[in-house]
């Protein structure tokens, strides 16, 4: 036998394995979403006149603002003069749909409960500096074993009625309970269940952090009291249930597939790749969202590599 | 379009289907020719041939995945040109680097050669190659089916060329003693 040999049964491999180094091979189909059922009950009334929510901004989102995350790989120029033409077999995309994605959560119905009806909620664009500008002191991979709302009342000093007097506030935060298998930045947590307490989520249901699913958080420590703004406290439970939460919250979250591939938005510019599959969102609820063409597909060793390379600049 | 929308019009016997796989794949097609070829001129006409081929198989074959279906035609017809390039003393390039390296799977040789059944071959090929880690299977594809080069193979997986070879060499390695496991070689 001769080398040759293994050349030309080479010529015989499966496609799957031809096409999965040129990162064209789909997932096998199965698809199921979260239940919220915790949430059917759920409250979410604000009596108070000021902003419930700490450390949300009112930015207006300016799409012209965004520089289009186009995927790399736009064709590059054959050079013969040095017999590499710079192209990659994967410059070719054969984009993936998100409906063939395996994820590990049921479906539902249900609806996530709005915490706050108060002020114009616009999302600031994300930014991988937010990391270090928000404070990330984590970043955790695990499966979400729980979602529940934590409900606050509480006073604070205020003059705004009458002189010495309060002002109630009543709000609402949502909870998740992750159990974590991996820490890909900060203290060890592997191994732990810890609780994450937001005090928004992101709005589209396709991007709802779900009971049952795996997802990469970014976390920073907001403190173990809820913020009670400008004003002074004066009696309630401010205690939260967790010091910690998540980083850009108005963001679709890095979940995890079944079948261990990251599905991340294309603004994360350094875990994004030349080996990235666009992710065609074809969910019906998602026809005019921002993120409707911004989601790619990466798989696990990918994924390792830029997240060093990303948590290393931290 | 759909691989299956480009398929049907194979059937349907419309020019348009080269046109759209041209569209679609290639580049793709392009890619692999040169990475054997090493020469523009020769990998346009391989590409040509292929949609040819194509055209002639289809139907009566409907493949599963088209993408994998023309680059094994490419790159059958590619590595035909080579070998009569070689014959000629032409050529360069990926080919001939990794044929040394594949000929260390074959080690040493005592006695006559071996004629060795293809479809067994294959077999064992794709049982070693699924075998392998995610990584070390996509980046042993990439040298040995799409011949792509060290350097490229390390700027796609951000790796040093170091990295690569010590990845490749020790696929070679398992390969080498699989092979020796079912007697293939000695």
């Amino acid at each position: 036998m001769k080398g040759e040999d293994i050349l030309t049964c080479m010529g015989l491999l499966k496609d799957e394995y031809i096409l999965e180094a040129a990162g064209m091979h789909k997932q096998k189909k199965n698809r199921s979403y979260a239940a919220f059922k915790k949430f059917a009950a759920a409250a979410c009334i604000c009596l108070v006149v000021t902003a419930v929510f700490a450390g949300i901004r009112q930015l207006v989102l300016s799409r012209s603002d965004y520089t289009d995350m186009a995927m790399d790989g736009a064709a590059p120029q054959v050079s013969p003069e040095d017999g590499h033409d710079g192209s990659t077999v994967t410059d070719v995309n054969a984009p993936v749909y998100y409906s063939s994605l395996k994820f590990s959560y049921e479906q539902t119905d249900e609806k996530m409960p709005v915490l706050s009806e108060n002020g114009i909620m616009s999302i600031a664009p994300f930014d991988e500096s937010m990391l270090k500008e928000e404070g990330c002191c984590l970043i955790i991979e695990g499966i979400v074993t729980n979602i529940y709302t934590r409900h606050y009342t509480y006073d604070t000093y205020n003059d705004k009625f009458k002189k010495n007097g309060t002002l109630q506030h009543i709000t609402d935060t949502v909870v998740y309970e992750i159990a974590v298998d991996k820490t890909w930045y900060g203290a060890d947590m592997a191994g732990q269940t810890i609780l994450i307490e937001d005090t928004d989520y992101f709005t589209e249901p396709v991007f709802y952090v779900k009971s049952g699913g795996r997802y990469v958080l970014p976390l920073y420590e907001y403190g173990d009291k809820l913020d009670v703004a400008d004003d002074e406290y004066a009696s309630g439970d401010i205690k939260r249930d967790s010091i910690y939460s998540t980083v850009c919250q108005y963001h679709p979250q890095i979940e995890v597939t079944d079948d261990g591939y990251y599905l991340i938005s294309k603004d994360w510019t350094t875990l994004k790749s030349v080996n990235a599959k666009d992710v065609i969102m074809d969910t019906e609820d998602l026809k005019d969202s921002y993120f409707k063409d911004k989601m790619c597909l990466i798989d696990a060793d990918t994924f390792a590599e830029h997240m060093e390379i990303l948590v290393s600049g931290m | 379009m759909e691989d299956s929308q480009i398929i049907d019009l194979y059937w349907r016997r419309s020019e348009e289907a080269i046109e759209k796989t041209a569209e679609k794949y290639g580049k793709y097609c392009y890619r692999i020719a040169y990475g054997i070829l090493q020469d523009r001129l020769d990998s346009e006409e391989c590409v040509n041939d292929t949609y040819m081929k194509a055209w002639r198989a289809m139907p009566p074959k409907r493949p599963d995945k088209l993408a994998a279906f023309l680059g094994k035609i490419a790159r059958s017809l590619a590595i035909d040109r080579w070998r009569k390039y070689t014959a000629k003393k032409r050529g360069g390039g990926q080919v001939e680097l990794v044929l040394e390296e594949l000929n260390e799977c074959i080690g040493t040789q005592n006695g006559p050669e071996q004629a060795v059944d293809e479809i067994v071959l294959a077999e064992i090929l794709n049982d070693f190659v699924g075998a392998l880690p995610m990584q070390a299977r996509k980046i042993f594809v990439r040298r040995y089916w799409y011949m792509s080069s060290v350097k490229e193979i390390a700027g796609d997986f951000h790796f040093t060329e170091s990295k690569v070879k010590m990845i490749l060499l020790r696929a070679r390695n398992e390969l080498k003693e699989r092979l020796g496991k079912e007697g293939i070689v000695i």
